[in-house]
């Protein structure tokens, strides 16, 4: 099955324009539901129905987040997930600039199912020059047709929606670190309970759903809610973007059913480079455990299958390594991330994550000795757990997992102050 | 609804959070970033608690409670995430605890002693993080800080006003003022309480002893009529640090800087600290035991060869109950009746008509009860300090606060909104104003003391009077000394007596005394050179008098050059005593310190004064037990019926010339007190001018302006736009180049 939904305009001519978003039905839904008056439960029952699952990473039924908001008339927002930061991943970056209305219709879609009449799209810092232009330029066109903004289509339904650019922090990729950052403050993620449906940006009941997830509503809207229940393999619905990097011949963005085999994926990004031997795989990003080759190749890539071997299908940034790779290496350059891009508001993240850079760069420069090892094992599950947001959790997953399927590598590299495979 | 911790039932209410809970039940938990009196940010994660069925043990701070929640602050899974959260903090503090000031008292120590490891695994360089110079009061040692952010939380939510922030993130994440700021909000000390650990030091406390050598001893402020309650810490009789005592209906758990800070001024090298006796035209020094009887001697020679009515007596507002019923007790014992504690004071005919005490009208706890609290010539960041904590709370809960003044000032709170006007204008304004606002509200107006430095004090109370019926307002006075409450309801004014007994032939007045060429002076705790309304008038009856005796803790030029005899006597710190507050709460302590020997304790003198008149002898003991069944007959619900009599309005051109009561100004005590005058706030000492005046004055440099017919120049002075027409502020009142009037009308010289 070729189904494609996200991804539908990329081979276009001029695939950010209204012209070609119109082509492949774009707006109808929205139109749609705006001269139905469709009731704002049938959209969210339709949602949930399909089986629609968060594409940033969580997994949560978006269907189902959305019902979490209260329905007495007050103000509500929606905020689109746009400062895609994880490593590994590029989806949303294409999205945003070959088929931004996709994300448009899907924001209003949302906004009108959730009671929002304003609706906030947060982009990364890095999106500035190329992704925050065509948006926005999306967003103009939007507007000027009336599909955007007041008494839309003389419907007398009004949704307005912004768009903002982050200045850089990975943190702000959290939900509550995200409206921190939209209400001008230090992007730090909040406590929850409260949860932003019931307390959200300035306080008012607020849906954050990924761009991939609100790119794919509309199309979602158009169809049946089992049309797109069916196209996963298996017990997996829908379909995900997967961003493939790593040693590959073809790596990039593939939209493809969940439960897709790996081998499928793998075969598309055209094999591992030069015909290497696939050595390891992070099947969802940096945060998620790292996979040994061997295991991946038995995986389908979806929710469940990839959690049976200790992982998380995440962002869908799948980073292929070959038998190159050296896993110390590796693991020093992720925790330096995390090091780098924890807030400083939880104890365990901002001292923990130093703690392993700087432990892990000791081992790399040959001066660590086997009882770190257990040391990194220990800190990283002091942290985990233990942090307001799942930041610390990111930082400390790599580190076990590394250790667990490529310990042999480690002890060698603290034994011999070199790497195994160089 | 029900919880268990450890095993054991909790009564809880629903919307508790698990510390909470604990805390009431005084079960331990370990916090750093956790106070009652902040938001909750869960950050530190020191608090780490298992409860039943949660995979990862959860903050006891930010997690609610539910029916039946089993929580264990002592199982392994909480004794391991705790010492993980602890040994995560150690890793990047100093440990320099032999050398810190928090030793001791440290949360830090005393929190890694109880749940901490004895060693650590960490091998790499420690954070070193750079000081910054943020103010004079606070030190920094910020490479100790451990980021708990209850310092940004406190400027933020109770100081309202922000002045520290966290920059960077992650492991350099760095709690910092803004740029190259410092911290001068007026409640900054509290930071130092607030830090968990040496971060944010008390600057004037630094390295002067151990915090386990010191001796705590409990005061109540002698700086505002607030009454904050505080802890002396002394070393060797010296007073080297003041923390808050918790009182709950006061000042919670805040003091103001001047509270915590002003304690300095005792340790002035004014200090006076010998017995003096003028002959032949030079100071000498009396033998202390010897004062009081030439005292004694000096006052019935003078009654012998005037008649009562040519001895005037000044008491400060800043002296002790105690000290305020002896000395009444002693000259109305005497047959003298011109007493007056008012010495800011110029108009005095609105005293018959006044309530027996000034007070608040409401308790302090109270303040958030009203929908409108309407200020009158006060600022409550400079002036009342503490006052900002409570009234920031009362916004909270929906309170809104007006402000009207004769100059432009900054709160730190919200204030709905602000009328700044002139003397005059306020005058014509009240008597027809009405807050539409405030309609069927609860009401409260607060009178603040610069009102009572009017020269038209008593016309401006009648209209107020008016506008408070007009919008069905309560009325509440903020007074300039911490016990002028003692100073009225003890008799120490010359038309009522103890208890506020109204006297057919009432004395004269602190201004009368002045102009009235008495024989004899007495002062008591004054300092002339700023505790009097007109100090040149002061210095012209201190010329014309033949006695001038001063009871006093500091030496002034002008007591050195005027005084016949100097009695060298206690401050607030050195001698039991008692203030009244400003809700009319009696609050008494003990002696914090023993004075050098030759100062005598100044109840002790009053006491010895009555000795020598044969009238009864007192001690603390029976003073109090007089004084609280004094207050105990009072009714003081009783109002007293404003007078009828009508007042022109002055519908004069004339110029408005004031003077703002400055914080660190305030007394006498505080003035002298060396690192709050080190402050931004102290450095404030200009005169502003209103840009009519300028723009009138054909000499652009030099104004010259003409009070009591005599001429002086200013010549060092800013325009200020915001300023009420006809208007010039001195800024501080604390000025010795300028000893007119503290507020009148004064004309313009071309």
């Amino acid at each position: 099955m070729n189904v494609k939904i996200c991804t539908e305009t990329f081979e276009s001519n001029k695939p950010a324009s209204l012209a070609t978003y119109l082509k492949y039905g774009g707006y109808e839904a929205w139109k749609k539901i705006i001269t139905e008056k469709t009731p704002k439960s049938s959209i969210v029952e339709k949602i949930k129905n399909s089986g629609l699952r968060g594409k940033g990473g969580a997994g949560f039924l978006t269907g189902l987040k959305w019902s979490f908001i209260p329905l007495e008339n007050k103000q509500k927002y929606l905020v689109c997930n746009s400062d895609e930061s994880e490593p590994g991943t590029c989806k949303d970056r294409d999205i945003l600039r070959y088929n931004p209305h996709s994300i448009i219709e899907g924001m209003l879609i949302a906004s009108y199912a959730i009671g929002a009449s304003v609706a906030y799209n947060y982009l990364r810092g890095e999106f500035i020059d190329e992704q925050k232009r065509v948006f926005d330029e999306a967003l103009k066109i939007a507007y000027q047709e009336n599909l955007v903004g007041k008494d839309i289509l003389s419907s007398s339904v009004s949704i307005d929606i912004y768009s903002l650019i982050g200045a850089g922090a990975y943190i702000v990729g959290e939900e509550t670190a995200m409206l921190e950052s939209i209400e001008g403050k230090r992007g730090m993620p909040r406590i929850k309970p409260p949860f932003p449906a019931i307390k959200g940006l300035f306080g008012k009941p607020t849906i954050i759903n990924n761009t991939e997830t609100l790119a794919s509503v509309p199309k979602i809207m158009r169809n049946e809610p089992d049309w797109y229940k069916n196209i996963g393999i298996g017990d997996s619905e829908g379909i995900k973007m997967f961003c493939t990097s790593g040693h590959l011949e073809k790596p990039g963005n593939y939209e493809i059913p969940l439960g897709t085999p790996f081998r499928d994926l793998l075969e598309l990004s055209g094999g591992v480079l030069n015909k290497g031997e696939l050595k390891a795989v992070i099947p969802g990003g940096s945060s998620v455990p790292v996979v040994k080759g061997e295991t991946m190749l038995q995986l389908n890539m979806d929710y469940e299958s990839i959690s049976s071997a200790g992982s998380m299908l995440g962002s869908g940034g799948v980073i292929v390594m070959d038998h190159t790779t050296c896993m110390v290496s590796v693991l020093q350059r992720i925790s330096r991330f995390y090091y780098a891009e924890s807030c400083g508001q939880c104890t365990p993240c901002r001292e923990g994550t130093g703690w392993l850079y700087k432990m892990l760069t000791n081992i790399l420069e040959g001066k660590g000795t086997i009882s770190d090892l257990d040391t990194l094992n220990r800190i990283a599950s002091q942290i985990e757990g233990h942090c307001i947001c799942a930041l610390g959790d990111a930082a400390a997953m790599p580190v076990r997992s590394f250790l667990k399927n490529f310990w042999h590598e480690f002890e060698y590299y603290v034994d011999k102050k070199q790497s195994m495979v160089s | 609804m029900k919880i268990y911790i450890n095993n054991i039932e909790y009564d809880a209410n629903p919307d508790e959070t698990i510390i909470q809970v604990a805390d009431r039940n005084n079960i331990k938990i370990p916090r750093f970033c956790y106070h009652k009196h902040l938001s909750v940010v869960a950050s530190c994660r020191m608090c780490l608690v298992e409860i039943e069925g949660v995979k990862f043990a959860q903050p006891a701070c930010s997690t609610p409670i539910k029916e039946d929640m089993r929580i264990s602050t002592k199982s392994s899974k909480t004794k391991e995430a705790q010492k993980s959260t602890m040994e995560f903090l150690l890793i990047n503090h100093p440990l320099d605890c032999p050398i810190c000031d928090q030793a001791g008292e440290c949360e830090l120590q005393d929190v890694s002693l109880k749940h901490g490891d004895d060693h650590s695994k960490y091998l790499e360089f420690k954070r070193v993080v750079v000081d910054k110079d943020i103010s004079p009061l606070i030190s920094t040692e910020m490479t100790r800080c451990i980021h708990c952010s209850r310092c940004v939380r406190f400027g933020e939510e109770v100081a309202g006003n922000k002045e520290l922030g966290l920059i960077n993130r992650g492991e350099f994440t760095e709690i910092r003022a803004f740029i190259e700021d410092g911290v001068s909000s007026e409640l900054s000390g509290n930071m130092i309480d607030l830090c968990p650990v040496g971060a944010l030091n008390n600057k004037l406390y630094s390295y002067k002893a151990r915090t386990w050598d010191l001796k705590q001893h409990p005061i109540i402020s002698p700086h505002d009529c607030i009454g904050s309650n505080i802890f002396y810490h002394v070393y060797n009789n010296e007073i080297v640090r003041a923390i808050p005592k918790e009182n709950s209906d006061i000042n919670q758990t805040w003091l103001s800087d001047r509270d915590r800070f002003g304690y300095q001024g005792i340790y002035s090298k004014d200090r006076c600290y010998v017995s003096k006796h003028r002959k032949n035209k030079t100071l000498e020094r009396v033998d202390s035991q010897d004062i009081i009887k030439k005292v004694n001697n000096a006052i019935n020679s003078s009654l012998d060869k005037n008649t009562s009515s040519k001895i005037g007596s000044f008491i400060s507002a800043q002296s002790t109950s105690e000290e305020m019923f002896l000395f009444q007790n002693l000259l109305r014992k005497l047959g003298i009746k011109n007493i007056d504690h008012r010495t800011n004071e110029r108009d005095f005919d609105y005293q018959d008509t006044y309530p027996l005490m000034p007070s608040l009208g409401c308790n302090i706890n109270d303040l958030s009860e009203y929908d409108n609290i309407i200020l009158i010539g006060v600022n409550i960041k400079t002036e009342y300090p503490i006052l900002t904590v409570r009234l920031n709370e009362s916004v909270k809960q929906d309170t809104k606060i007006y402000s009207y003044h004769y100059f432009n000032m900054d709160e730190d709170f919200p204030v709905e909104k602000k009328f700044v006007m002139n003397n005059t204008d306020l005058l014509s304004l009240f008597q027809e104003h009405t807050l539409e606002s405030c309609r069927n509200k609860k009401n409260l107006l607060v009178i603040g003391p610069n009102i009572t430095y009017f020269s038209n004090q008593s016309v401006f109370l009648q209209a107020l009077d008016k506008f408070a019926k007009n919008i069905n307002s309560q009325i509440g006075y903020l007074t300039d000394f911490c016990n002028s409450t003692s100073g009225w309801i003890l008799g120490n004014v010359p038309h009522r007596t103890i208890g506020g007994v109204k006297l057919d032939n009432p004395g004269l007045n602190a201004t009368e005394m002045l102009e009235n060429d008495l024989s004899t002076l007495i002062f008591y705790n004054l300092d002339p050179e700023n505790d009097f309304h007109n100090s040149s008038a002061l210095i012209n009856s201190l010329q014309k008098s033949e006695c001038n005796i001063f009871f006093t803790s500091y030496l002034t030029p002008i007591i050195e050059k005027y005084a016949d005899y100097i009695v060298p006597i206690s401050t607030y710190a050195e001698s039991d005593g008692s203030f009244i507050n400003i809700e009319g709460r009696f609050q008494s302590f003990n002696k914090v310190i023993t004075p050098n020997s030759n100062v005598i304790d100044g109840w002790r003198a009053l006491n010895e004064l009555n000795i020598l008149n044969n009238h009864q002898a007192y001690t603390i003991e029976s003073i109090r037990s007089e004084l609280s069944s004094t207050l105990s007959k009072i009714d003081f619900t009783s109002k007293i019926l404003i007078d009828k009599k009508k007042y022109e309005l002055d519908k004069s051109t004339k110029v408005h010339k004031n003077s703002l009561r400055h914080i660190y100004s305030t007394d006498q005590i505080v003035r002298r007190a060396k690192s709050l005058n080190e402050t931004i706030q102290a450095n404030n000492k200009s005169v502003y001018v209103s840009r009519d005046i300028f723009d009138d004055s054909e000499n652009k440099k030099i104004l010259k302006v003409v009070e009591n017919n005599r001429v002086f120049k200013i010549d060092n002075f800013q325009i200020r736009d915001d300023l009420p027409s006809r208007t010039i502020v001195y800024s501080s009142s604390f000025n010795n180049k300028f000893t007119e009037s503290k507020s009148t009308f004064v004309s313009l010289k071309k």
